[in-house]
């Protein structure tokens, strides 16, 4: 007389795979039916499945990073840690933080160092608190997970002033220079605070600021209500204006915990920067001894790429960005302004002309016309790249300067042609 | 091997492979269908066996005729090399649809058989039908035992469900429960069954919050309104609520003297009722906790004891969450409440959006 196979009995393979399927919600549900389903349940391996699939856990630790005594109870841990966010919130989030610091291990490990481990509930419970704000539920994860940069003092005690290892990043040209760190949350109480009494905020206001730049006054807010993000333009100071950062149409759901796919700016914002970072979009540049985030475009389509059609090869690429904080909204006609960096290098392979070889080339002349929309506002045509004549060698690092222009409109184009000489300019004298 | 018949291969006759199952029986199968299975073909290819009656292979216990005439079904499809990736996917979803019971036996079958392909198939059949169901339904569903201790189903639970605040209900309520059972020796005292109703979180949130009482004896059912008049009473220090419980408790022994048992019983049961009516319906609305009897066995110093750690577990509620609780707490309920936040700081008034100065 046989028995009746039931679920419990069906060999390891069989369940192995149902519980795979059902994936951890279920597993635990499966797990309080009786006996022989918990042991089924208690299979490590199976939980090691679970960790790696939600959070690409390949060892068994919990969200701080000590180790765990197995998989399951890291699985568990994580789960209390975070019981109070919607789980598919807290894995998109560690997604956020996992793609950022992977690109950071490779290729920029000092600013991974300055990433502050998390913010405990009770840290973020006292910002809310001091500020009477409530923060969105992604931007409390991302604080959860990593509460800020840790600056480097360098001599400036009271201000802000870093060096350049802001893992958003920024750019210089002429005097400007700009590096956005990611605030801690006791920088943000007190950069708060600071903009209040300074700048005149309301004390009511549901504004506090979560990124800003070392150097000079770049400062991003976080709006509590609606999740967006902003960022001051140069009339912060006298009429709190500012930009938003972020598709009003992608925020969603910020404070409510039973909502789907609850995301704010903060959020989407630094799911986009790890994806640019990712993709090389934006790479770390060195100028001088100093390596810092360039947020510079690098690579097509936001950078165009041109090439000589002489017998020296010369490369130049060029891309914009951006610059808010020395936005105008006010002014018509000076309303943004943006940078443009231009590199230029000369591929090896020397060449001879009427007998004489060359081996480098030096520029002469610029001409260069600038489009607001469509309209050309400017038309230059001149000697020099800011003053110099850059003398190209072949195999160098390129020729890099920056410069900028103010638009009235938010598109426009820059485009133009340079004109090298082989040899160098004091040969045609 | 000279004796019964022998398979004779000719061109225009096929070969078959004899299978023995558990009851007896024999069965023929055509060869190629038959070493589909790689635990049949590991025999033969092995042993020899299955090439006449008299050899036939002996299949595993868990395989039965009708299950085997099923696997068999699913070999012969498959083993064809023409069929397209579509037609084989449409022939497995309609091959698996069939009742649990057959389900689960084929998967075992299909298992013992080494029939990878098949118990991957059926395997996740069986996960579709698992999917969200509570233990409770799964249990029904298969027919397995209850052999778990309540405790032992609730724990892992706490972790995986969605809402915090059910979570942290969780956490306060299997502690309360243990310490009920370790004070179950007391006198036994008979309690109707609760029926499980249908009170939100927000009431029962709000009940730990408060814990004022009335003394009057009133059903569970119109514990509701009880609470929301509670909160209403709730003072405005943190010590008043220990101060409003032991008002409470004193006054349930003293009409417990005027021989109305109701009065003991209802505020403890109404509360400690309410827990376990609330988290079984938020849990799953079907899972009954069936042991009315954990209320009834205290006695008033124990009460006492317990109020405070029920407050304890309030205010860790409170310094953990003071928004989140004010939000809940202020869901539909007219009140004058001031939550119990860390900083000790008056109450946190809404502020309503304000536009930044411009």
């Amino acid at each position: 007389m046989e028995r009746e196979v039931g679920l419990d009995q069906l060999g390891d393979l069989a369940l192995h795979i149902i519980l795979s399927k059902l994936g951890p919600e279920d597993t635990v549900r499966v797990s309080c039916v009786s006996r022989r389903l918990r042991l089924s349940t208690s299979e490590d391996s199976l939980w090691a499945l679970f960790c790696f699939q939600d959070l690409q856990l390949s060892t068994p630790q919990d969200h701080q990073g000590n180790p765990a005594s197995s998989f399951k109870a890291a699985y568990q841990l994580w789960r209390e840690a975070f019981a109070m966010y919607p789980w598919p919130l807290v894995k998109r989030v560690k997604r956020c933080w996992d793609k950022l610091k992977n690109w950071l291990s490779n290729d920029f490990p000092e600013v991974e160092a300055t990433l502050r481990s998390g913010a405990s509930e009770s840290d973020i419970q006292q910002l809310e608190t001091r500020l009477k704000v409530k923060l969105p539920l992604p931007t409390r994860l991302l604080y959860r997970f990593h509460d800020g940069q840790e600056r480097t003092d360098e001599g400036h005690s009271s201000t802000w002033l870093g060096s350049s290892l802001g893992i958003i990043g920024g750019y210089s040209f002429y005097n400007h220079l700009v590096n956005v760190y990611l605030l801690p949350i006791s920088q943000v109480i007190e950069g708060t605070r600071m903009v209040i009494r300074h700048l005149g905020f309301s004390s009511r206001s549901k504004y506090i600021v979560v990124a800003a730049s070392a150097y000079r006054p770049k400062k991003f807010f976080l709006n509590c209500t609606n999740g967006q993000l902003y960022v001051g333009t140069s009339n912060l100071p006298t009429d709190g204006e500012m930009i938003q950062c972020v598709p009003n149409a992608l925020i969603r759901s910020v404070h409510d915990l039973h909502g789907d796919q609850q995301q704010d700016a903060m959020l989407l914002w630094l799911e986009e920067h790890g994806r640019r970072l990712e993709n090389g979009i934006i790479k770390v540049c060195e100028e001088g001894n100093v390596r810092s985030i360039s947020l510079f475009p690098e690579v097509p389509p936001l950078c165009s790429t041109a090439v000589t059609n002489g017998v020296q090869v010369i490369v130049v690429r060029a891309s914009a960005a951006f610059v808010p904080e020395l936005a105008n909204l006010q002014d018509s006609a000076e309303k943004y302004l943006f940078a443009y960096s231009i590199r230029m290098s000369l591929l090896p392979g020397g060449c001879i002309i009427d007998g004489m070889t060359f081996s480098s080339c030096q520029l002469n002349w610029r001409h260069w016309i600038i489009r607001a929309n469509e309209a050309i506002i400017s038309d230059v045509n001149g000697e020099a790249v800011i003053g110099q004549f850059p003398l190209l060698h072949p195999g160098e690092d390129e020729f890099v300067y920056e410069s900028c222009t103010p638009l009235s409109s938010s598109s426009g184009s820059v485009e133009g042609s340079f004109t090298f000489v082989p040899g160098s300019s004091e040969l045609h004298f | 091997m000279s004796e019964g018949v022998m398979a004779v291969v000719k061109p225009e006759m096929k070969s078959y492979i004899w299978l023995q199952t558990t009851d007896g029986s024999i069965q023929q199968v055509e060869e190629e269908v038959a070493m589909f299975c790689p635990m049949i073909c590991r025999e033969i290819l092995q042993t020899g066996m299955g090439s006449s009656k008299n050899y036939a292979i002996s299949l595993p216990q868990r395989v039965n005729p009708a299950i085997l005439g099923l696997i068999l079904d699913y070999c012969r499809f498959h083993q064809v090399p023409g069929h397209s990736n579509k037609e084989r996917k449409t022939f497995n979803e309609k091959f698996v649809r069939m009742d649990t019971k057959r389900l689960c036996e084929l998967t075992s079958a299909a298992d013992s058989l080494q029939l990878k392909p098949l118990v991957d198939l059926t395997s996740r059949a069986l996960a579709r039908i698992i999917e969200g169901k509570t233990p409770e339904e799964i249990r029904e569903t298969f027919h397995l035992p209850d052999d778990l201790t309540e405790e032992e189903k609730l724990e892992p639970l706490r972790n995986i469900t969605d809402d915090p605040r059910i979570r942290l209900l969780n956490r306060l309520y299997a502690r309360k429960r243990k310490e009920l059972k370790e004070r179950e020796k007391l006198k036994n005292v008979e309690v109707e069954e609760e029926r499980v109703d249908e009170r939100s979180v927000d009431d029962l949130l709000s009940f730990i919050n408060g814990g004022d009482q009335d003394s009057k004896g009133v059903r569970t059912t119109k514990n509701k309104k009880k609470n929301r008049r509670r909160k209403e009473q709730l003072k405005h220090s943190s010590d008043s609520v220990d101060v409003n419980y032991n008002k409470e408790l004193d006054a349930a022994p003293a009409a417990c003297n005027q021989g109305n048992i109701d009065n003991i019983l209802v505020p403890t049961r109404s509360k400690t009722s309410k827990l376990q009516d609330s988290s079984a319906v938020i849990f799953s609305p079907k899972m009954e906790f069936d042991d009315a009897d954990i209320d009834d066995d205290i006695d008033p110093a124990m009460k006492e004891e317990l109020d405070r750690e029920v407050e304890d577990f309030a205010r860790r509620l409170n310094s953990d969450w003071p928004e989140r609780m004010q939000e809940i707490l202020s869901l539909g309920h007219e009140r004058r409440l001031v939550p119990m936040s860390i900083n000790g700081e008056g109450p946190m008034s809404r502020f309503s959006s304000l536009g930044r100065r411009y």
